[in-house]
């Protein structure tokens, strides 16, 4: 296993050399946007564009809060996106659970139909769930952010694939014992889930906190809208006039670093969860 | 407990009271949704002194928004049967959405017979763009006639004069682009090309909105406009933009490095363009009328933009609604106010020899007293007409400009393109 | 909640095993369905019946049978979409893909110091909304003052108008989406390459094999189904693509940065020709569809693996 120990030492200088300048042109378009956010537009846009601005502060941030209701769209943010979570993680595990560990019948045709499913474009249905969303009486409500997002097909081939690894001898001990199906769901198979509730979790998290589209469509009223419709707001407010561009950067750095603040801490998770899926494919 | 009474009794008198005021006083709220700000911000001030003047009685509650991508979240409420606005400020360039089988008329009130004798008090091109079948449906918000913008220092660095017609613009400007400078700028915006067109007098649809870019005289005048382009763009007299580059910073960057003298554009480009990404500019800019067509055919200025401002049918408060229409937009007083808080010229003819419009001097045009350039063509305004193949046409113009810019398509094929296009659409739906 | 039924014994063979769990699997998977049918199949299957109909979104709706179909064949934008997205697609397959499958083998490569630090920061961009980003790239591909060009009109070049020149625009939209998604597919081939045992690569060198070599004879071979769910994710995204040609281009100029998704949404919600828009993502599904079910068909299955 020790390959290393004969490593070629201008070989493997070569490769921190292209894994590192790599890895730093990937991270720098967003330390240039937080760069950015403490210049003012005319500095952005002024060349050479790496002098530094002429006083460092805070001022987009404070215009930023100051002339927009940013923190509100953190907030429903923060909401729509937690809640479309922990639903999600609900269905999918236990739907996944039972596509694994279960024999039933239309099992393959109802599998088959979640994978061509997966080829649909998200924008053909776009008009069609907006009537629907309409005729329920949802638009502008969290229901219609929520819950239509709640059953990704990509999640149940997730939990699927981690319910495989559940050992069907513990879930047959559960019934020995006089477990319900639901129970063994609860106390066996959901521990076992964790790694891959984990990575479902982050990346439905971060689905809803990015989406764009849909929450453009379904909600009115600028207290009421989420980062990316708000930002993106912030620049068609502007068209036609001067683009707030320092402001924009302010507002791009602030919705994106306690994602990626988050993803550092759990991204062993997440990337354990998501190659799990690829590498039993 | 005769006390007790007593203070019962001015108790019951004093709910009494407050009931009754409350009776009296009915609550409206009235909304507003546009994609511009400085609407909401001009409305708002005119709401208050409105309603304390005329309404006292009615307790108003005035929710005025920006909406994002205000045109599809309007078109999709009225797919879903969901309420739209009071009031709805519509971009021109998004009207002929809204024109796509009668939509307009389904859903927005037809002011014609409000606007009444109004009409004749404001510039005529400014109604026409809001005609569908006959009827008008919105009111406009500015006048938005162009006029050169330009930098004397520039000019004069490289020696050149203020051109007045087309030939002078093309020689002036053959002459500077030596030196490194542009006159002014093109783009594949549509809008673009069309303020050229309407300029020398051409129509893309006719008053009942039939497609006329095809006849002969619309033909020679679309000709005529691509080889003044041709021209200028190949001497460099003319810098070209393509996707959208004009609204980003690069215009400001070649103002001020000399690159671009200046440009050919609507009366908001000042105010919302350059002002306010260039205030160390300020004295630097004047004005000029748009050069003219050396044989004397066409019109001293053209037209960009515009917002309409439309009423709800199914408002329950229609009538309210149209009121405040009246009274920012159609009024002396609110004419003049709109130009002096946000800066949009008045479209009411009057109003442009008030003092407070004509006599102007911004010290960002170093004084020069501007008002009296577009006071100047105010009657010239082009009249034009919308029709629903506008995006169509549009969207056909915008996706080969590039190709006649680099040379790859000439104007002849370009023009046969577009027509072919919007008359094949066209043809689809009947 | 789900199951009441009483556990038979396991001796019980496979015939009767259906019984055992009564009906806890429908139930366990009824909530999903019932949402996913609701909001989803429906949905979805509206917007393929709609694409025979005529359809402005808001007045009556009427039978046109396929012409629609029809209409899109003949007309050159949706061609030019149509071309646009493969050249995504095909960068997405033929270059960024590989790219990220280079990058996997470095970054699991033994000798390298901190990998997980390197790893963390190649997948970051995948964590950041496309708003954001494509506001990013918007200042950064700036044609006089970008970082991009910055170097070029340094070192004396003619600026790049990345974003307004009709030779460069699919180049740069390719870049920004390369560099938001090679992370992506990085992380799910390192995953691949850790499962690959460790004395496969030991044999092949006592055999006398290069680096070179024991990637193209241990390492592509054994990566075969992971490539294979890779493009076909990449090819799904690929086809989709939308936020970036819509935010930094609208599709321009002269329609060389146009998606065909960008084509749908825009025929469909600014022209309100929601039918025809219709019409064209059934087409887009069908074409997905067949090229899917190609790749599985030819390189891999999609069989029951379970126990495995």
């Amino acid at each position: 296993m020790r390959r290393s120990s004969h490593a070629n030492p201008l070989a493997v200088f070569l490769l921190h050399v292209v894994v590192i300048s790599g890895a730093l042109i990937t991270v720098l378009p967003l330390l240039w946007m937080a760069y950015s956010s403490f210049k003012t537009t005319a500095e952005i846009f002024r060349y050479p564009p790496w002098l530094p601005p002429e006083t460092w502060s805070f001022h987009n941030y404070a215009s930023l809060l100051e002339g927009y209701t940013y923190d509100s769209w953190y907030g429903n943010s923060l909401l729509f996106a937690g809640a479309q979570t922990l639903l999600t993680l609900f269905f999918c595990s236990l739907a996944g659970f039972a596509f694994a560990k279960y024999t039933f019948k239309g099992k393959n045709i109802l599998f088959g139909l979640l994978i061509s499913s997966t080829l649909i474009p998200f924008q053909l249905m776009l008009i069609p769930l907006f009537i629907e969303m309409s005729q329920i009486g949802w638009v502008n409500t969290p229901y219609a952010m929520v819950l239509p997002w709640v059953a990704p097909a990509f999640g149940i081939f997730l939990m699927r694939q981690f319910a495989l690894a559940v050992p069907t001898e513990l879930l047959e001990a559960a019934r020995l014992d006089g477990a319900s199906e639901f129970r063994s769901y609860l106390q066996v198979v959901l521990p076992i889930l964790r790694p891959g509730l984990a990575a479902l979790g982050i990346w439905t998290f971060l689905s809803s906190w990015n989406s764009y589209i849909w929450p453009l469509m379904i909600l009115r009223g600028d207290v009421n809208l989420t980062l990316p419709v708000g930002v993106a707001g912030m620049e068609a407010q502007a068209a036609g006039s001067a683009t707030p561009f320092g402001e924009i950067m302010a507002a791009a750095t602030l919705m994106s670093v306690p994602v990626i603040v988050v993803f550092v801490f759990v991204q062993r998770y997440f990337i354990a969860g998501l190659t799990a899926g690829a590498v039993k494919f | 407990m005769l006390r007790i009474s007593k203070t019962l009794f001015a108790l019951l008198i004093a709910l009494m009271l407050m009931a009754g005021m409350v009776n009296a006083q009915e609550d409206v709220t009235l909304t507003l949704w546009t994609h511009d700000g400085l609407y909401v911000e001009f409305f708002s001030a005119r709401a208050e002194e409105w309603a304390a003047e005329y309404h006292p009685d009615i307790n108003f509650t005035f929710d005025f928004q920006v909406v994002t991508d205000v045109d599809t979240v309007v078109l999709s409420n009225l797919a879903a049967g969901e309420p739209l606005p009071d009031i709805l400020g519509i971009e021109q360039g998004q009207f002929p959405r809204y024109m796509r089988d009668g939509i307009i008329d389904q859903a927005f009130v037809n002011l014609t017979d409000l606007i009444g004798d109004k009409y004749d008090e404001i510039a005529e091109g400014r109604w026409t763009l809001y005609n569908y079948e006959g009827g008008i449906y919105g009111v406009d918000s500015g006048l938005s006639t162009v006029a050169y913008f330009y930098q004397p220092a520039v000019l004069e660095s490289v020696g050149a004069e203020v051109p007045t017609t087309w030939s002078e613009f093309l020689e002036t400007g053959a002459a500077a682009a030596e030196q490194g400078t542009s006159l002014a700028f093109i783009s594949d915006d549509a809008s673009m090309f069309q303020m050229y067109f309407l300029q020398r007098g051409g129509q893309v649809f006719d008053v009942d909105g039939n497609f006329v870019f095809g006849e002969e005289a619309n033909r020679e005048i679309a000709l005529e406009v691509l080889d003044l382009w041709r021209q200028g763009v190949d001497s460099g007299a003319f810098e070209t933009f393509l996707t959208g580059e004009m609204w980003t910073a690069t215009p400001i960057e070649e103002y001020q490095s000399g690159q671009l003298a200046g440009s050919i554009m609507a009366d908001w480009y000042g105010d919302y363009i350059i002002k306010p990404q260039a205030e160390d500019m300020a004295g630097e800019w004047r004005i000029a009328p748009m050069p003219v067509w050396d044989d004397g055919e066409g019109l001293g200025t053209s037209v960009w933009g515009g917002t309409g401002f439309a009423v709800s049918k199914d408002s329950p408060n229609a009538e309210l609604a149209w009121e405040l229409i009246d009274y920012g937009f159609l009024t002396y007083e609110g004419q003049v106010l709109r130009y002096e808080e946000i800066g949009y010229y008045p479209t009411m003819i009057s109003a442009f020899e008030d003092d407070r419009v004509v006599g102007f001097e911004d010290p960002f045009y170093g004084g020069q007293p501007i008002g009296e350039i577009w006071a100047e063509t105010v009657t010239e305004v082009p009249v034009w007409y919308q029709s629903p193949y506008r995006a169509v046409w549009n969207d056909a113009i915008t996706e080969r400009m590039p190709l006649f810019f680099d040379g790859s398509m000439d104007a002849q094929t370009l023009i046969d393109e577009v027509i072919f296009i919007v008359e094949d659409e066209i043809a689809f739906d009947s | 909640m789900a199951s009441t039924t009483v556990a038979e014994p396991i001796a019980t063979q496979s015939r009767s095993r259906f019984s055992r769990y009564g009906c806890a699997p429908y139930v366990f998977i009824s909530p999903f369905f019932l949402l996913f049918g609701l909001f989803f199949l429906f949905p979805s299957l509206s917007a393929l019946i709609l694409g025979l109909f005529r359809w402005n979104g808001i007045g009556e709706i009427t039978w046109v049978g396929l012409a629609n179909y029809e209409r899109i064949f003949n007309d050159s934008v949706f061609w030019q979409a149509a071309g646009n997205t493969l050249t995504y697609t095909a960068a997405s397959v033929f270059i960024i893909m590989p790219l990220a499958l280079v990058l996997a083998v470095l970054l699991n490569a033994k000798t390298l110091r901190f990998a997980t630090v390197w790893r963390a920061m190649y997948f970051t961009p995948v964590v950041v909304s496309t708003v954001a980003t494509s506001l990013v790239f918007q200042i950064l591909l700036n044609e006089n003052s970008g970082l991009v060009n910055a170097p070029l009109i340094a070192l004396g070049f003619d600026p790049i108008d990345w974003l307004g020149d009709r030779a460069f625009v699919k180049t740069a939209l390719i870049m920004v989406i390369g560099w938001r998604s090679l992370g992506l597919l990085t992380i799910y081939f390192l995953a691949g390459l850790q499962s690959i045992p460790g004395e496969l690569y030991e044999a092949a060198e006592i055999d006398g094999a290069g680096t070179i070599q024991r990637f193209f004879n241990v390492t592509v071979p054994l990566l075969r189904p992971i490539i294979l769910f890779v493009s076909i994710i990449v090819m799904l995204q690929a086809i989709q693509v939308f936020d970036e040609p819509r935010i930094l281009t609208e599709g321009g100029p002269a329609n060389a940065s146009l998606s065909i998704v960008q084509y749908l949404y825009e025929r469909g919600f600014e022209r309100l020709r929601f039918g025809f828009a219709s019409s064209v993502g059934t087409v887009l599904f069908a074409v997905v569809f067949v090229i899917s079910f190609i790749q599985l068909r030819f390189f891999g299955t999609f069989g029951e693996d379970e126990g495995s």
